[in-house]
């Protein structure tokens, strides 16, 4: 086996800078499911994180939105699993995104969650998709984990009927969208399995393949070129960051996990376990999660919710199912309460993994039947002093979702002073500025 | 003995190019009806007459003004002028204009305004050259079949998980008969056994379609780094398998390596170039330019040094090694993976430019045709500049279709067409349909898929009617179809089958009186997979049929969409009609639901997984009586027959329309619309066959592109 020589890494600008020493595990055993203990040493050098957790269709908004005003609200039903976790979120209100007509409302509601684009951006023929957020922050945060970022749906199903703008939320530019990971097997294989090979030889050629191949098709064609150059670009790197963390991840003594799970709810956790211990382990420090695709018309399992398979896109269409659609919607707020939980439970420092990590849960619709982009469902999670949480925070109306990415693109470290179609921060959202 | 060399022999002359043109150019002027130009600004003017309360300009109704059809229109461009005519063309064609309320236009007068209109798109488009061909990667099934083509191997790499069936004996073209009897099983039985896999690594990921299109569009086909990856070790497994040297004919060509290839530094140089400039040209699918066999071999002597400094041996066993290498470094090479024109680097040349676009028709064709690589034959036809007349591209046609690989066409162009995937997760209620799951092994609903596959099949491989889709007199039925379907096996076939087979699917003959199940509408796997869990869908049936009949997929609902007063019961609705004429009380829903319900109301007598019923659970009656272009039905046979009577031509475009967008892998635009009605023309003119459709795409200017 030869691997990328130090000597073609010398020759190459693009990894310069990428050598800060790593934190070494103090972790000899763990598995996916049963994770304990702490990778990063000390409080100084622990990394900050953040993860998109996105739920389809819209939510049930009168078992969403907690009644009365003021912080002494009582949880609704859909927000129920929450209940030991309040302190540390911030409940959203009145965050509205823009829809941009002759497309499906679905296609735009995950496609365009993160990428907010202003309506007239339409760069991807009618869909307003650019570069989405937790892209923007990983080019930010590049260089110290072997994946900039990770992208995970838990889309089981396999008619593969839909087109990808409804099972992508994480776009790397117009019509680029960082595919997902669906299978936890696999997922695991390419966050700690052996890293493969790649000669400067052989690369040598294939960049030679590309540099003949740009120069000989059209300005349109070079996009495409261009997907295939930055593709072997990020391979390139994740080799040499895999290669040079070979031990310690070897040291970290994880197994894979056996089997996926049949049922949905230890699906879903499986994979949430997943993305926390690769937050865990800093071989990523950006992440989104699909709990499930938008709009799939397909009928599927909600184990211990319903005997039957359900059709949730259907369902949301007919207020006569509200409550059973709200069950859903429980359902996946369970999901994400358990994510934070997990979290919650390694210990970093003198925290945990959740005191230096940001999520933000929430549907890019609100009302599914009616397919309305006003008031969506949103939730900023953080643990330590990110955010104070306890409260609501109504913001005023016609507010725009981008206007709260900048503000987490900001808390981040990410310099802007617009996002999308912002027009300008969500205030006293986050207690401290910058975290 | 290599068919296509390093050095491309310029034979082509730009004469034959220009034939290709004139040719084409004739097959687009059809028996245009001269009208005189006061004809012409009548009809505009009765026209006008219709939609000018409405339309007087473009903020009215529907973004669409009547001046922008005016012959000399105030419309700032063509395309504005060609965009409004092909609006108006289908929303008169389709009866959708003038709406209900207003005056309807007289038949003949309608029929008038549909021929000047299309005569118009013709005058407007006249010069417009359609979009050239977008460079996008090879799908999976294209990859896997390239792989396949590529190595000659005799049997595919990878057990393709999209495929319906797994086995493919019983499909022979050259006997232009499908058998009476065929054996036919699905994957399912074979539950993800994937030892069949020659790499011993999992394929490459599934590829989402286009919306309202087909899995092999450019813009539905991006590169990431998970997927790079996966190119990297599939390459790397493929070749380290033990048992590829066997199944590969290319094998001793290309990597074996006679001690006398090795003895010194120029014999290798030249064994090595030998090797390649075989295998590139077809990995890559035109002659090498350049420096690409330098490239290539210059990698083969740095991994051949490098392989047996160690060892210093330098036996054929390194030269192997180093062979492999180089060979899987050509399989992630963006001009393996990526299909398109490339223009020639450097000086481009009249000549060399032309010798391109000929392998670019090989390619083009036979990514078509059987969603693989060309084979010898064509790449010779392109060195030899016999891609350029339609006589030689039709000759290509059936000499490709009398192939089996053309069996790609049904498997994925066909099948996709139909969204048959789609009943892979529909899940009926199940207590209410349990004949849906029955046999656990090779469920019910596995059958409906591959009955709907070997209709595909028998109407393309015995070149029949494409209005066979719509209505016919035969189908593929195992046991448990005609159990489903209500038929004793006696009056279809003849005779009984033992009952216990089910893999067998047998030709069945159906009597006039019962014809009304023959078809793609009326089969189970369409019926089902339009239903939700507890009942049937007419919305969902009637956007299925404006999609696959018509292709024309309704727009999407709005945003905020208004609240209905009292929405459906939770219960299915004991009148399902009364239901859904509430839906189209409120404006907005009823624009797309009046096209969208009486569709799918048409086909109520199938119950959810496609049972015939004449009663509702409560003891209603079914009425499937409706209107279809302005003229009512009473029956589904009546519906499908004025399908292939007075409206074929509707179905006939959509399918050409549908065929257009897989040949070309991109979506069809307002450009396309005067090819489509000349290809439609042309269909139609020699009696519908498949052949046809395929023949007119493959000779068309778009094609050409």
């Amino acid at each position: 086996m030869i691997s990328l020589t130090p000597r073609s890494i010398d020759r190459r600008h693009v990894l310069k800078g990428f050598g800060a020493a790593i934190a070494l595990p103090l972790l000899n055993a763990m598995s996916p499911t049963a994770a304990v203990g702490s990778v990063m040493p000390d409080a100084a050098q622990t990394p900050k994180r953040i993860a998109f957790c996105y739920a389809p269709n819209g939510m049930i908004r009168q078992h969403w939105f907690p009644a009365g005003t003021g912080n002494d609200f009582e949880l609704t039903q859909t927000l129920q699993p929450l209940e030991g976790l309040r302190n540390d979120l911030v409940l959203l209100d009145g965050l509205d995104r823009s829809y941009v007509g002759g497309a499906d409302p679905h296609s735009q509601s995950g496609s365009c969650w993160m990428t907010s684009s202003r309506p007239e951006q339409q760069r991807d023929g009618v869909t307003p998709i650019d570069v989405t957020l937790d892209q923007v922050i990983a080019r930010q945060l590049a260089g110290p984990t072997a994946f900039p970022s990770l992208e995970i749906s838990c889309n089981t199903f396999t008619d593969n009927l839909e087109p990808k703008i409804f099972d992508a939320i994480s776009w790397y530019g117009p019509g680029h969208d960082a595919p997902s990971e669906n299978n936890p097997i696999e997922l695991f294989r390419r966050l700690f399995g052996q890293s493969m090979t790649l000669k400067s030889s052989v690369l040598d050629v294939v960049l030679a393949e590309v540099g003949d191949l740009k120069k000989s098709v059209g300005v349109d064609d070079r996009r495409k070129v261009d997907e295939y150059l930055q593709s072997i670009r990020a391979v390139e790197k994740r080799i040499y960051r895999q290669q040079s963390e070979k031990d310690r991840i070897a040291d970290l003594n994880l197994k894979t996990p056996e089997s996926v799970p049949v049922d949905r709810g230890e699906y879903i956790r499986l994979m949430g376990d997943m993305m926390v211990l690769a937050f865990q382990t800093d071989m990523t420090r950006v992440a989104s999660f699909m709990i499930g695709p938008e709009r799939w018309q397909t009928p599927q399992m909600y184990d211990g919710v319903f005997e039957n398979p359900m059709n949730h896109h259907e369902m949301t269409h007919d207020h006569n199912y509200d409550e059973e659609v709200a069950l859903i919607d429980r359902f996946h707020v369970q999901q994400f309460a358990y994510m934070i939980n997990k979290m919650k439970s390694i210990r970093e420092g003198d925290g945990t993994l959740f005191d230096n990590s940001l999520i933000v849960f929430g549907s890019g619709l609100s009302d599914g039947a009616k397919h309305s982009y006003k008031r969506l469902p949103t939730i900023v999670a953080g643990g330590g002093e990110i955010v104070g949480g306890g409260r609501r925070l109504t913001v005023p109306e016609g507010t725009p979702l981008a206007n709260l990415w900048l503000t987490v693109a900001n808390q981040m470290g990410v310099k802007a002073d617009r996002f999308a179609d912002s027009s300008g921060v969500v205030k006293d959202l986050f207690g401290k500025a910058g975290y | 003995m290599n068919r296509i060399c390093a050095n491309f022999p310029a034979q082509v002359s730009i004469a034959s190019r220009s034939l290709l043109f004139v040719a084409i150019c004739v097959l687009i002027v059809d028996g245009v009806d001269a009208q005189d130009s006061s004809d012409q600004s009548q009809v505009f003017e009765q026209l006008s007459g219709y939609c000018v309360d409405c339309h007087a300009d473009r903020e009215d109704n529907g973004n669409f003004s009547i001046q922008d059809l005016a012959v000399n229109s105030s419309a700032k461009s063509g395309r504005v002028r060609s965009t409004a005519i092909v609006r108006a063309l289908e929303v008169i064609d389709y009866h959708e204009m003038p709406p209900q309320e207003a005056d309807s236009i007289p038949a003949e007068q309608r029929e008038k305004i549909v021929r000047w209109l299309r005569q118009q798109l013709r005058t407007e488009s006249a010069g417009v050259r359609p979009a050239p061909t977008k460079l996008r990667r090879l799908n999976r099934t294209e990859y896997e079949n390239t792989i396949r083509d590529l190595f000659r191997m005799n049997r595919p790499a990878f057990v393709n998980p999209d495929r319906i069936v797994m086995n493919g004996d019983y499909f022979d073209p050259p006997s232009g008969r499908m058998p009476k009897h065929v054996l036919a099983f699905s994957h399912y039985s074979v539950a993800a056994d994937r030892s069949d896999d020659l790499a011993g690594v999992a394929t490459l990921p599934v590829d989402a379609p286009a919306e309202h299109g087909f899995n092999n569009q450019s813009d539905a086909l991006s590169f990431s780094p998970a997927l790079i990856e996966r190119y990297f070790e599939i390459a790397k497994a493929l070749l380290a398998s033990s048992e590829f040297p066997e199944l590969s004919a290319e094998w001793p060509q290309v990597f074996e390596f006679a001690e006398t290839d090795l003895i010194d530094g120029d014999a290798v140089r030249t064994a090595a170039s030998a090797r390649l400039s075989r295998f590139l040209p077809r990995a890559f699918r035109r002659p090498l330019r350049a420096d690409e066999l330098e490239r290539y071999t210059k990698l083969f002597l740095g991994e051949w040094r490098d392989e047996s400094s160690p060892a210093k041996d330098g036996s054929p066993r390194t030269a192997q090694a180093a062979m492999k290498t180089t060979v899987a470094t050509i399989l992630v090479s963006p001009k393996f993976l990526f299909r398109g024109d490339l223009k020639p680097i450097g000086s481009a040349q009249a000549d060399s430019e032309l010798a391109d676009s000929q392998y670019a028709i090989a390619s083009r064709i036979s990514y078509f045709l059987w969603a693989s690589m060309p084979d010898d034959e064509l790449f010779d036809a392109a060195a030899n500049g016999k891609l350029s007349r339609p006589d030689d591209l039709i000759a290509q046609v059936d000499r490709m279709l009398a192939d089996r690989k053309s069996k790609s066409l049904a498997t994925d162009f066909g099948m996709q067409w139909l969204k048959v995937r789609k009943i892979a997760t529909a899940a009926p209620e199940r207590k209410e349909f349990e004949q849906f799951y029955r046999r656990i092994n090779n469920p019910v609903w596995t059958s409906m898929q591959i009955e709907q596959l070997l209709f595909f099949e028998t109407v393309m491989l015995e070149n029949r009617s494409i209005l066979d889709f719509i209505d016919a007199d035969f189908a593929y039925w195992n046991n448990d179809l005609f159990k489903l379907y209500g038929y004793r096996p006696a009056e279809v076939i003849g005779y009984t089958p033992p009952h216990d087979l089910y893999e067998d699917f047998f030709r069945v003959s159906l009597p006039a009186s019962k014809r009304f199940r023959g078809g793609i509408l009326t089969s189970a796997a369409t019926l089902a997979s339009t239903s939700a869990t507890t009942r049937t869908s007419p919305v969902y049936r009637g956007a299925w049929m404006l999609e696959v009949l018509f292709n024309r997929p309704p727009p999407p609902p709005p945003e905020e969409v208004p609240d209905l007063e009292d929405s459906a019961t939770k219960a299915h609705a004991r009148d399902v009609r009364a239901m859904l004429a509430k839906h189209r009380d409120s404006p907005a829903c009823a624009s797309c639901h009046d096209r969208i319900d009486p569709l799918g109301l048409a086909l109520e007598s199938f119950d959810a997984i496609g049972r015939l019923r004449h009663k509702y659970a409560d003891g209603t009656k079914i009425d499937v009586s409706g209107e279809l272009f302005g003229q009512p039905f009473s029956s589904t046979a009546e519906f499908k027959k004025m399908l292939t009577k007075e409206h074929s031509g509707k179905f006939v475009s959509a399918f050409v329309q549908h065929a257009l967008k897989y040949a070309l892998s991109r979506s069809v635009d307002v450009v396309d619309r005067q090819y489509i009605q000349a290809i439609t023309k042309r269909v139609q003119e020699r009696g519908n066959r498949f052949s046809e459709v395929i023949k007119a795409v493959v000779t068309s200017e778009p094609f050409s592109r």
